[in-house]
């Protein structure tokens, strides 16, 4: 591991700073409840308002559409802010996982069209690949490309009932053998059949989408298109993990101020070793956490060598974080935490969303251990 | 030592059997059909009605005096009729509270009159009972709750709030916990009453939980009379009768977790196409775990034997108890989020999307993070263990032999 100046910058500290103040007035924890329960809403316009004011998303466009060419620390610093803000924005589906579909790939016109405004999520996109709810990443694709439209139904398409594209892993048919790609499509200018799914955090709603014919344009990349998703899938990784740091950080404040403020037995709850202990704990592993995800974020802007490996450390890291500090505090609340009206749930269960959304623990478990194993094996 | 019945036992067992097979329908082998319904009034009739059925036919709360409507049958029955009863979809949640805790204090401690009046009502399911324990301020720490009761000519007038009160809403009557002596150490001017929850003054307010259903409440008493024949036990003396309740709470909660077994987990795994094949063997990330999780549940079982064991032979359990949750909660919540895990992506999606037996695992998830706390928290399960069973000391506390108005 070369040297490497292991802290944000001064720019990127003022950044962090002006976001999180934006976002407490944006999007406090009652904006979020307000999305969760008005099942009318989709997302947070506010928070997304605070987050494009930032200006983070044009951080790592370079300068040829618009961008400012700084590489991925700026988002990465934004979406620690999003996440501890449990900013419900389609800004994940849009930049984490759209945008670098978009942005490895060769096409240059649609690049040129689409990545500015995608850059603040004025136009949002998304990303559509599994096929049923326990579809993974390998599993084969019956979604067909054929002649510049697509034939197929997705599931679990994030912001997938409004975003206004989508990057969808197809077939190609390819006469003799069938081979997979990415293509976009444009989600408003054909009609897609759309569902609503019943999430179990739906302030970060799903869909099934039902693409039955929609011009299509296949993305061409510099490698396979498994490859491509792959990588897209550490980036993706990578930026999760802060959105996880973030909101974990959080969860650890609730508890802790709760464990401050509840008295039992004539002392608050918090001079208690059990509780002290189980709050410390919880710190160390977001500290784990955090260290995985900023290395992460440094081997996401140099595109090093070490991105498989590093994407996975802070994607496990982050999930395993996220999900005890939710769980954790919300056992610190005694029963209060199990109620509606605490917002321990709305931390418990978007902890829960994240540890799944772009496949759980077991899965990036075996990247890791690939990343770390798999050359040795060849060799 | 023996794990089989007896030859009366046995024929216990299939004439309890038999009954179960002519009035119930059996338990299907899928997880959703283990998780009870939404508790409704159509559910608690039902409840009720079972219960009845059950009473009726000398099933009813086995160990119990007849005089009293019970069957003055063994404990080893007991455990034969509960064991078949779990094989069987009935209607579970409503009763637990009054029949596992509630009228069990009376027995110990209640007037014969009492007696006489509620626990037969209880037992053919007229009356449902909940627990008025838990305060705004007072959960883990019970004895600092405030709920006063002041002696009048008449009787005694309630009035204060509890909170997290379960099933209060669909109850009759309950078993409440108040402080009658201000002078008085926090755990030595408490008194034990039995309320009626139809009284004037009493204010049932349901409480939304994380889940989005509701089968606890607050309960505001303002100024509620409560004649002097219901006080159960001495004045003042009420903190020894909360003990036994939480003991009893113990003894009936614990073991009646219904989570994820190992089975079902390993079915999702299967299903998820985790594990390819029926057995786990040879795959180490789900079989490690399914092994660990089976010593759990498999010494569980085997614990609760024990402790039954302990009770035929006329003991009553003691701390050790408090092992049973400890465990059985931390386990439900772990395997429901490594059932999720298993899921990968889908993992994000309610049994609205995965289906019936979906909701096992939400099950698991949301209510084993619930029963972490419900009815002692881990850290004061842990507590009981180490101090009352390993004697270890108690952590410093400034409380305990100050007068309870004297304090902040
Ligand atoms: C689903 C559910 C159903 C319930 N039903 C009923 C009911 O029917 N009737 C009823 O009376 N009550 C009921 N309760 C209340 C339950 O008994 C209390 O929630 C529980 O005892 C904890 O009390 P609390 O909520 O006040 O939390 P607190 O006591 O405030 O605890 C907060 C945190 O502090 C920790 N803590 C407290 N003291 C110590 C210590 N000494 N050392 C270390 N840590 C400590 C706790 O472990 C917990 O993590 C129910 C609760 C739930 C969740």
């Amino acid at each position: 591991m070369p040297w490497v100046n292991f802290d944000f910058s001064d720019e990127q500290k003022i950044l962090r700073t002006s976001l999180r103040r934006a976002l407490e007035n944006a999007c406090p924890l009652s904006e979020v409840r307000r999305i969760f329960e008005d099942e009318t809403e989709t997302f947070s316009n506010s928070a997304l308002l605070a987050f494009r004011a930032s200006g983070a998303g044009f951080a790592p466009l370079t300068v040829d559409y618009g961008g400012l060419g700084l590489g991925f620390l700026e988002l990465c610093v934004a979406a620690e802010e999003l996440g501890r803000a449990l900013a419900p924005t389609p800004v994940g589906s849009s930049l984490y996982l759209a945008a670098p579909a978009l942005q490895d790939s060769k096409s240059e016109a649609l690049k040129q069209e689409i990545l500015p405004k995608l850059a603040t999520v004025e136009v949002s996109g998304t990303l559509a690949l599994a096929e049923s709810p326990s579809w993974r990443i390998g599993d084969p694709i019956a979604t067909q490309l054929h002649n510049g439209r697509v034939y197929g139904r997705k599931t679990l398409v994030p912001h997938g009932s409004h975003a206004d594209f989508a990057i969808v892993l197809v077939n190609e048919e390819n006469t003799t053998d069938p081979q997979t790609g990415l293509a976009y499509v444009d989600l408003k200018s054909c009609f897609v059949e759309k569902r609503n799914l019943s999430s179990v955090d739906p302030t970060l709603p799903v869909a099934e989408l039902v693409l039955d014919g929609c011009g299509a344009e296949k993305l061409e990349y510099d490698c396979s298109a498994d490859v491509a998703l792959s990588r897209l899938l550490d980036k993706s990784a990578v930026l999760y993990a802060f959105e996880q740091v973030g909101g974990a950080g959080r969860a650890l404040e609730l508890g802790r101020d709760y464990a401050m403020d509840r008295r039992a037995f004539g002392r608050t709850i918090g001079s208690y070793q059990a509780i002290k202990h189980k709050l410390a704990d919880v710190y160390a592993m977001i500290e784990i956490a955090r260290a995985h995800a900023y290395y992460g974020a440094w081997a996401l802007t140099t595109a090093a060598q070490d991105l498989p490996r590093a994407a996975a450390a802070a994607r496990l890291a982050a999930t395993n974080a996220f999900i005890a500090a939710s769980s954790v505090s919300l056992h610190v609340h005694g029963g209060f935490g199990f109620t509606w009206e605490s917002d321990c749930h709305l931390f418990y269960r978007r902890a829960r969303h994240l540890a799944s959304c772009i496949g759980s623990t077991l899965d990036w478990e075996n990247r890791l251990l690939t990343a770390l194993y798999h050359e040795e094996e060849v060799n | 030592m023996d794990f089989e019945d007896s030859p009366e036992d046995a024929r216990f067992r299939s004439e309890v059997r038999s009954w179960l097979e002519s009035n119930a329908e059996p338990l299907g082998s899928s997880p959703g059909t283990r998780v009870a319904p939404k508790i409704d009034a159509k559910f608690v009739q039902h409840a009720r009605a079972w219960q009845q059925k059950k009473a009726q036919a000398g099933f009813a709360c086995i160990t119990w005096p007849k005089e009293y409507g019970g069957a003055a049958g063994t404990p080893i029955q007991d455990v034969i009729f509960k064991q078949e009863e779990s094989k069987f979809r009935t209607p579970r949640g409503v009763l637990e509270i009054g029949l596992g805790m509630c009228v069990p204090t009376i027995l110990v401690h209640g007037t014969p009159k009492q007696k006489d009046r509620f626990v037969r009502h209880a037992v053919t399911g007229q009356h449902i009972w909940s627990q008025l324990f838990s305060e705004p301020g007072a959960g883990s720490d019970l004895a600092g709750i405030r709920t006063r009761a002041v002696k009048t000519n008449e009787g005694w007038l309630l009035a204060g709030q509890k909170v997290w009160t379960s099933g209060a809403h669909y109850s009759d009557y309950g078993l409440i916990l108040t402080r009658t002596d201000l002078e008085q150490a926090k755990h030595k001017g408490l008194t034990m009453f039995i309320v009626d929850m139809r009284s004037k003054g009493i204010d049932i307010r349901p409480i939304k939980q994380m889940t989005g259903e509701s089968d606890f409440n607050e309960v505001f008493f303002e100024d509620v009379f409560v004649p002097d024949e219901n006080r159960v036990g001495d004045v003042n003396d009420g903190w020894k009768i909360a003990i036994t309740t939480l003991m009893n709470e113990r003894l009936s909660v614990g073991p009646n977790l219904r989570f994820l077994t190992v089975d079902d987990v390993r079915d999702i795994a299967v299903a998820s196409k985790r594990l390819f094949g029926s057995n786990p063997a040879g795959d180490s990330t789900i079989g490690h775990r399914l092994a660990f999780w089976h010593l759990n549940a498999m010494g569980l079982e085997l614990l609760s034997r024990r402790a039954q064991t302990a009770i035929a032979k006329g003991g009553i359990p003691g701390p050790e108890l408090s092992v049973s949750k400890l465990i059985a909660a931390t386990q439900g919540q772990e395997m429901g989020n490594f059932a999720i895990d298993l899921m990968g992506m889908g993992g994000i999606l309610t049994h609205q999307e995965l289906g019936d037996d979906w909701r096992m695992v939400e099950r698991s998830w949301a209510w084993g993070a619930a029963m972490r706390i419900a009815g002692g928290t881990d850290e004061i399960l842990r507590n009981i263990i180490a101090e009352r069973v390993l004697g270890l000391p108690a952590e410093h506390r400034s409380d305990k032999d100050v007068a309870f108005g004297a304090l902040e």
